[in-house]
């Protein structure tokens, strides 16, 4: 008989989402689906709209990355005018995402994740949280806190409290950043890079000791990478081209224009999600599965070309890489996590960067230009991955298609793939029909959720809360067993 | 004076999700004007969630009210009511480890007010008297537009905020809710 195992809702992501393991005849472990289950309505609600209003619109689709989409449909406004953005727009347009990155990256690492790494997953889910975290070490709970105010703050200073109302926009930006602003960036460069060093620190040490288990069976599995690298092959997040590369270190495609993302990527859909199936055209479904975010973009880039954030990459590709690729690519979904760190540091190094530069202070951020185009698409790299949109206009500048193509759903085989592993890995197989599933093994198959830390809110809204629920069922929808969980 | 901290929370492109932000921004018309060269006694956010780096505002507040909608759990009968305004505390309404759904969204991208404020005293050892204002809601399409039914609760909730900021400014008597 085939049963399924239902895990329902995961816990510490966006919106609402349930894991179903689903067991073969002889109750073998066959099949891990991540459902999502509210229709995305965005794109929909889109249409009929002046294009200039994209940016505002889609920055109100997450309440955690609003810059990542406001910048992507800046981007896209862009191309619709046929613009080129003036250089100081481009770079306060960086320093806006370099900072969305670190505030992003700090909260998944330092509140998301930190409670299973620092505390155990054996550790009492009362306990096992950000309270046992404070109560473990409140000093880094207090440091993560700072570091993500440090990115937030950033985002302040630019676009003021309501970045929704679209600082970016198509053509550039709308002001500049104020000499007191950098001022306040360069005071506190020095706390976040001392937070950071010493998260490595730490993180480092873990993987040393309780962590080296993870590392090989949370999602370690050959796929090929996605991200922006610039033109010279180094780590981009905003502008560049595409790369493609497999789990081997192959370069499989380079120098890619979104403009011709539907020519090499295309989405598949399930009828049990919600959540579209990107896949790499050329290998077709599922055999096209990659990965976007911060571990693809370290493994698509030759290097980051900043010293320490160099230095740190080296060591992740010393300590992780494989073999097949002589030590370029990671292929540990767990490795997200240090590839967050790592991309912190670069981060902060580019940071310090932009704010030196003078170009930055030039008071021209906008090329004014009428509608030139009808259809454009426009990229950039949010926290999660690769983030793409893509907008057909009428003669008037209204929205008459969109397409949104986000990290979350990118990587969407790829976290099924951890799912099944994981489970494979810690869950008996065969299922015996009364087994219970210990509550630990459940937060490993979570985690490997989080590894990726999906965020929902493109395609959901948290009205409210469910406990978590694992059900075990018949083919027939017969419940065999359940356990519930707050 | 510390100042009074006004949160709206919600998705002004959710239907009636956006009722906290739409009273938020009305808040600040609603406070006393500073004296010259005074700062506000009221400061103002509107987030679509409520998240971590929040707590130290949160601690240097001597104030706190979140504004956010409020969806009855379809599963239990509850007869038409109107926006509420309810205190908060640390440790009555979600006892840590009790399984309570606030403490499902402690570990979340997102945080509920009394984790929040919990952060707050924990951290940074601020313990601001906290208030709820809940707007019962009904309908979360992709439209600016709230339901019939919550415009028609707005005026009572813009007189429950009121009431708040004006209880709690200065010369005022305490709030009591």
């Amino acid at each position: 008989m085939t049963r399924t195992i239902v895990i329902d809702p995961v816990t510490r992501i966006e919106g609402h989402a349930k894991i179903s393991l689903h067991l073969d005849a002889e109750g073998r472990l066959q099949d891990a689906r991540f459902h999502v289950v509210e229709y995305r309505g965005f794109e929909k609600f889109c249409e009929g709209h002046p294009f200039t209003e994209m940016a505002g619109i889609t920055a109100r689709i997450c309440g955690i990355c609003p810059v990542s989409h406001l910048l992507a449909a800046a981007r896209t406004g862009d191309k619709l005018l046929a613009v080129q953005i003036p250089p100081a727009a481009d770079k306060l347009r960086r320093l806006l995402n370099l900072a969305q990155l670190t505030q992003s990256h700090a909260l998944s690492f330092f509140h998301l994740s930190s409670p299973d790494f620092l505390l155990g997953w054996e550790c009492d889910p009362a306990r096992r949280n950000v309270f046992g975290l404070m109560a473990a070490d409140p000093d880094l709970a207090r440091a993560g806190i700072r570091l993500r105010q440090f990115g937030q703050q950033i985002l302040e200073l630019l676009g003021g409290r309501k970045i929704h109302a679209a600082w970016a926009v198509p053509g550039g930006v709308r002001t500049s950043l104020s000499a007191e602003a950098k001022v306040w960036i360069l005071e506190r460069l020095p706390e976040a890079r001392a937070t950071i060093t010493q998260a490595l620190s730490l993180y480092k040490r873990l993987l040393d000791g309780p962590l080296q288990r993870e590392q090989r069976v949370f999602g370690d599995f050959p796929s090929l990478f996605l991200g922006l690298v610039s033109r010279e092959g180094r780590w981009e997040h905003l502008d560049g081209v595409l790369r493609i590369r497999a789990a081997d270190g192959t370069i499989v495609a380079d120098g890619l224009c979104e403009d011709d993302y539907a020519s090499f990527l295309a989405e598949a859909v399930e009828p049990w999600s919600y959540l579209k199936f990107p896949y790499y055209r050329p290998l077709g479904y599922p055999e096209g599965m990659y990965r976007v975010g911060p571990l693809a973009r370290l493994n698509v880039c030759d290097g980051i070309g900043t010293p320490w954030a160099d230095a740190e990459l080296a060591e992740l590709r010393a300590r992780s890489g494989t073999t097949d690729s002589g030590g370029h690519i990671v292929t540990s979904s767990f490795a997200y996590h240090h590839a967050r760190l790592v991309e912190i540091v670069a981060c902060l190094e580019a940071i310090e960067l932009l704010v030196n530069d003078a170009e930055l202070m030039d008071r021209h951020t906008r090329s004014r230009a009428g509608l030139n185009r009808l259809e454009a698409v426009g990229v950039s790299e949010a926290p999660r991955g690769t983030l793409f949109h893509h907008y057909r206009v009428n003669e008037q500048g209204l929205i008459e298609r969109v397409n949104l193509i986000i990290a979350t759903g990118q990587n969407n085989l790829a976290m099924n793939r951890t799912v099944l592993q994981i489970a494979r890995e810690f869950i008996a197989d065969p299922v015996a029909p009364d087994q219970e599933i210990p509550e630990p093994l459940l937060n490993r198959v979570e985690a490997g959720i989080r590894c990726f830390d999906p965020c929902l809110s493109c395609s959901t809204h948290a009205a409210g809360q469910m406990p978590l629920r694992l059900q075990l069922l018949a083919v027939d929808g017969t419940v065999l067993a359940e356990r519930s969980r707050p | 004076m510390s100042p009074l901290l006004v949160i709206g929370i919600g998705n002004p492109l959710r239907g009636d999700d956006g009722v906290g932000p739409r009273l938020a921004a009305e808040a600040e018309a609603l406070a006393p004007r500073p004296r010259r060269g005074r700062e506000p006694d009221l400061a103002v956010r509107a987030v679509q969630q409520l998240t971590p780096e929040l707590a130290p505002e949160v601690a240097e507040a001597r104030a706190v009210l979140f504004i956010d909608a409020w969806l009855a759990p379809p599963t239990i009968h509850v007869p038409p009511v109107g926006p509420r305004l309810v205190s908060l505390g640390l440790g009555d309404p979600v006892p840590l480890g009790d399984g309570s759904p606030a403490m499902l969204s402690d570990l979340s991208h997102h945080l509920d007010p009394v984790t929040l404020l919990r952060l707050a005293d924990l951290l940074y050892s601020g313990r601001p008297r906290a208030h709820e204002l809940l707007v019962p809601a009904e309908d979360f399409p992709h439209r600016r537009r709230f339901s019939r039914g919550l415009r028609q609760r707005l005026p009572q909730a813009r007189d429950l905020l009121s009431q708040w900021i004006a209880d709690l400014s200065p010369g005022s008597t305490p709030c009591t809710s």
